[in-house]
This record gives structure tokens, sequence and C-alpha cells, in this order.
């Protein structure tokens, strides 16, 4: 690896500290990245929009705030890169889809805008499915599929696929995703990164392209749990417009060194076993976090959470993903429906068969699960499960089954808006990674990454990237070391 | 009922259900949909049993709109 390279694959807390005493220049670091995206994306299709000159902009305007003493923070100078669902003033926002292919907003996203105020370089605009809702559409054709770098035939999950894919390659040091899912924690599972969907509306959604108002999260996404901090934390500066009642700054990074000695962790160890796709690898990797989790003090407990069934919690979030999303959509899905992908389309069509009386139901549904699970809470400080049943598909697959239903294991914490990570734990025996995800009450992000934190640092998992040195590569493998 | 006669029947039911959004649908469309829709059927009916035991029994009102309805 090339010490260009390398300088991609610093962490942003590294980098900001050599920001911060002027041994690394913001441009240096901008240049970087630009040429690692010049020449890796082209295989790996991270990102729709390039933005190469409005980053050169900001990287030499940071660099003259910083030589004039005006040092923003940790992420002054930082290249990240954005879901192309956020809003970006006088760059062109997708969304992935034929509808907005050529839409340039006025305004920035609300969490763009704290981005940029923040100090970050915005590199361009990431890959995602379809409007971000699930999977990549193997029909739709606008622009090319992300890849996952772990191995370019498996993808990187849906829907922040380029947001987790760019991290995994070293083509930006963070970046924001969006989750109504599992879309930052399942993505980040499958590039070995680290995804972390706020509680609900801690992070502003305004500027956001909507999937499902009730279900929707912006969220930071970066290769360690200290860097998601610092980016949250910028996320949650002077608390968010959203919802006054959400709490002001938190320094969460100050948490991280606590230790997980003392914390409750609960398994729903009985949902787990009615999962029969679990995969057996998933499986192993999980069995050896908790035995992590237990040897860094942490109290593991099994932890019944009622009503928590598959059937239960599809029933709850299809009935409401789909009425909220074709209500997103309903006018310009009337007025062009041929410029949506089949899959997505069919969708939709489904969102418009639900009626009042049954999105009432799935509401009522929502809260009896919700109640369920704070009432877990009551006993344990945080929840401990496999972030995905699997590891990454083929593209193969995926084009077999593009709209599997899938577990409620992330969905459960979309219904009930509560904080939930998911850290890199390891990989399958053909290299492709898994992770494990940790959730907490509302607003409780600070124990959320306390643990992650303490459970990140007791394994290499987070230290290792893939081998990307042959661009044409048809399958790439962690470095010597990494296993189950 | 053949198929033909199921299909035809689920798609004026989805038809009727699409058609208050300003949705359109054609019998292909109904084909395609059907499967999914009837899965959502069966989520719906399981769930209206979980809350029936959690909620229903609590309420004199529903008691009331069960025996009104069995009437």
């Amino acid at each position: 690896m090339s010490a260009s390279d390398e300088l991609c694959y610093l962490t942003i807390s590294q980098a900001a500290n050599l920001i911060q005493q002027r041994k690394l220049s913001p441009v240096g670091l901008t240049e970087a990245h630009l040429a690692r995206i010049e020449r890796l994306d082209g295989e790996l299709s991270c990102f729709i929009t390039v933005a190469a000159d409005a980053a050169r902009s900001s990287a030499r305007a940071a660099e003259r705030e910083i030589a004039g003493g005006r040092y923003r923070g940790p992420l002054h100078g930082i290249p990240i890169a954005n879901k192309d669902n956020l809003a970006t003033a006088g760059l062109r926002t997708t969304a992935a889809s034929r509808v907005h292919a050529d839409w340039v907003p006025h305004r920035d996203a609300e969490s763009v805008a704290r981005m940029r105020a923040a100090g970050t370089v915005l590199l361009g605009k990431l890959m995602l499915s379809e409007f971000a809702f699930g999977y990549a559409d193997p029909e739709q054709a606008l622009f090319p599929e992300a890849r996952n770098p772990w191995n370019t035939r498996h993808v990187p999950g849906g829907s922040s696929s380029g947001s987790a894919a760019s991290l995994a390659a070293g083509l930006c040091m963070g970046s924001l995703g969006g989750d109504t899912g599992g879309s930052i924690r399942g993505p980040a599972a499958n590039c070995n990164v680290v995804g972390l969907k706020p509680t609900y509306d801690l992070v502003s959604r305004v500027g956001a392209f909507p999937a499902a108002w009730s279900l929707d999260h912006i969220g930071p996404m970066t290769r360690t749990v200290r860097d998601n901090a610092l980016l949250l934390q910028a996320l949650t500066a002077n608390g968010t417009r959203v919802d006054a009642r959400t709490p002001g700054a938190t320094d969460y990074a100050a948490f991280l060194e606590r230790g997980a000695a003392g914390l409750r962790v609960g398994v729903p160890a009985a949902y787990l076993e009615t999962l029969p796709d679990l995969d057996a690898a998933v499986s192993e990797v999980f069995a050896a976090a908790l035995t992590c989790l237990e040897g860094l003090g942490a109290n593991v407990v099994p932890v019944d959470i009622i009503h928590l069934e598959t059937d239960l919690v599809n029933g709850v979030y299809w009935t409401i993903l789909r009425a909220e999303v074709f209500a997103a959509h309903r006018q310009t899905l009337l007025a062009r429906p041929e410029d949506y992908g089949p899959l997505l389309r069919r969708r939709l069509r489904l969102g418009a068969l639900v009626t009042a009386e049954e999105y009432l139901l799935a509401q009522r549904g929502r809260s009896l699960l919700r109640r369920g699970l704070l009432r877990a809470f009551d006993q344990v400080d945080l929840l401990v499960t496999p972030t995905t049943m699997r590891p990454p598909r083929t593209f193969d697959e995926m084009n077999r089954d593009p709209d599997p239903l899938g577990s409620g294991l992330n969905r459960i914490y979309n219904l009930a808006g509560v904080p939930a990570i998911s850290v890199p734990a390891g990989f399958s025996r053909d290299g492709l990674p898994i992770g494990v995800e940790f959730a907490g009450r509302p607003f409780a992000e600070a124990t959320v990454y306390r643990l992650a934190y303490a459970y990140e640092q007791a394994n290499p998992w987070h230290t290792m990237h893939p081998d990307l040195g042959s661009v044409a590569m048809s399958s790439t493998r962690p470095r010597p070391g990494a296993s189950g | 009922m053949t198929d033909s006669q199921h299909y035809s029947t689920a798609w004026v039911e989805l038809r009727e259900r699409a058609r208050w959004t300003g949705l359109e649908l054609s019998e292909e469309d109904a084909r395609d949909l059907l499967p999914y829709h009837n899965q959502h059927r069966r989520w719906l009916e399981s769930l209206r049993r979980v809350l029936g035991e959690e909620e229903e029994p609590a309420t004199e009102f529903s008691a009331a709109n069960s025996r009104n309805v069995r009437k």
C-alpha cells in the first residue's frame, strides 16, 4: 500500500490529531482520496457523483482556516461523503432514481449542513438502492450497483450500499447513511465498518428524501466507534430542529473509555432460536462475541422480549412501511410509473393496497412491540444480536431473490426508535465480514458506544481492510489472520 | 374455484383498494401483487389475534362489538 493509500485508512481521530498539529494537510488528504476514488471506483461504483472541484475548494478553505488559528474541531479538513438521498446545495441529489436524476437542491439537508459546519470536506454523493427502499434493483440500471470491496461478486447490502462500501475501500473517512429497517447497520456489517442508527429524530431528517417518515433515521458510518461518536456529536450539536425534546450536544467520545464491566447485556436467546435461516458462520461469530463480552466483565444474560416474533414484526413493519412509502411517492408514481424500477414499483403499489384500518392496526402492533422491548430494558442496559442473518449475498443470489422479507432483527429497533449500532465482529471462512449489533434505551447512545468501543478494542476486526491491489479483482480476501 | 376465477375475484378486490389512491391496476398487476398481498393478509390476521388477546378483552366496548357482530 502506498503512503497516499495509507493516508486513506487513517481513522478520523488519527487524521484530526495530525491536522491539528499541522503535520497533515487537508488538501493532501483530500487529493489522496480523490486519487483513490479515481483508481478504484470504476470497479466499486460507490459514488454517484464525485464533487472533486468543490472538495478541493473546501479543503483549501479548511487549510487556510487552520493555518490562521481557526481550528473548528476533530472533523475540520476530514474528507467524507453522503448518501445521495440527502440534499446538497448546488450538487445533484438523485436518490438513485430516474425521477430525480437531474435534481440540484438549493439547500443542504440539516445533517449535511452540520457536517459542513464542523469543517468536513464533502467528496461526493454515494450510491444507494433506488429511493433507499431495500436492496438495489437488478433491473434499475441508471447507476451501476455498488460492490462489496471484500469481494466484488457480493453486495454491500442496502440501502446505504455506497456509504459502507466507500469506507471499507478507503474512499472516504466517514459517511452519512439512512436506516429505515437496517439500511445503515446491514451494510456496515457486510463491509466490516461501524454504523449507528440513532434514537428516532436525534439526527434531523430535514432535507432527507423520506422512505417512511415514522421509521427513517439518519446516522453516521465510520471505520471505528470513536470516529462514529465524533460524527454523531457534530450531527447533534445544539440539539436538533426536529424535536425540541431531544437532548442537546453530548460529548459521546467521553464515554468510550468507561469499559464494559458491570453493564448488563441481554441476549434474546429464545427469539434467536426461532430463526432457522441464521447462518452457521454468523452463529459462530456471535457466540465468540458473547464470550468476548463476558471476558470484558459485562453481565451477559438471556432476556425475553414479549411478542418478538418474526411474523409479527414483519406484519407490523411492512404494513407501516408500504403505506408510508406509497404516501411519499404517490404523486410521482401516478404521473411517472415508468421512471420507477420494477421492484420498487411493485413495493409502492403494495402500499396503495393498505387500508387506513390496517395501518392503524399495525401502529397498535407497533406499540405492543415497543412496550415489550422497553420492558426488556428494565432488566438490562443493552441488547446484543447478530446484525444480519448471514454474510453478504452474491449478486447472483440477489438477482434470483431480490425481495427477501428478512427477519425482525433490525426492524424492531426502527419500530421502537431506539439506538442501535453494528460493529465488525469477524469473517466467514470465505472472507466475508459479519457484524454484531448493540441496542440501548432511547437516547442511550453514550452507553451503546461505551459497549461497542470496549468490544471493538478487544478485537482486531476494525484494523482489517480489503486487499484492493488489483482493480480487476473478482475476489478479495481479508489480510492473513482474519477468520471465524 | 379455478385459478382464473381466483385471480379475477382477487383483481376486483385489489383494484377496489387501489382505486381510492388514484392508482389503476391491470389484471396483470394484480397477478404480480397477489402473493404479497396474501402474505400481508396472513400477517394481519396474526396481528389481530395477538392484539385481541392483549387488548380487546380489557374493554367492554369491544366485547359488545363482538356480540353484536355475532347477531
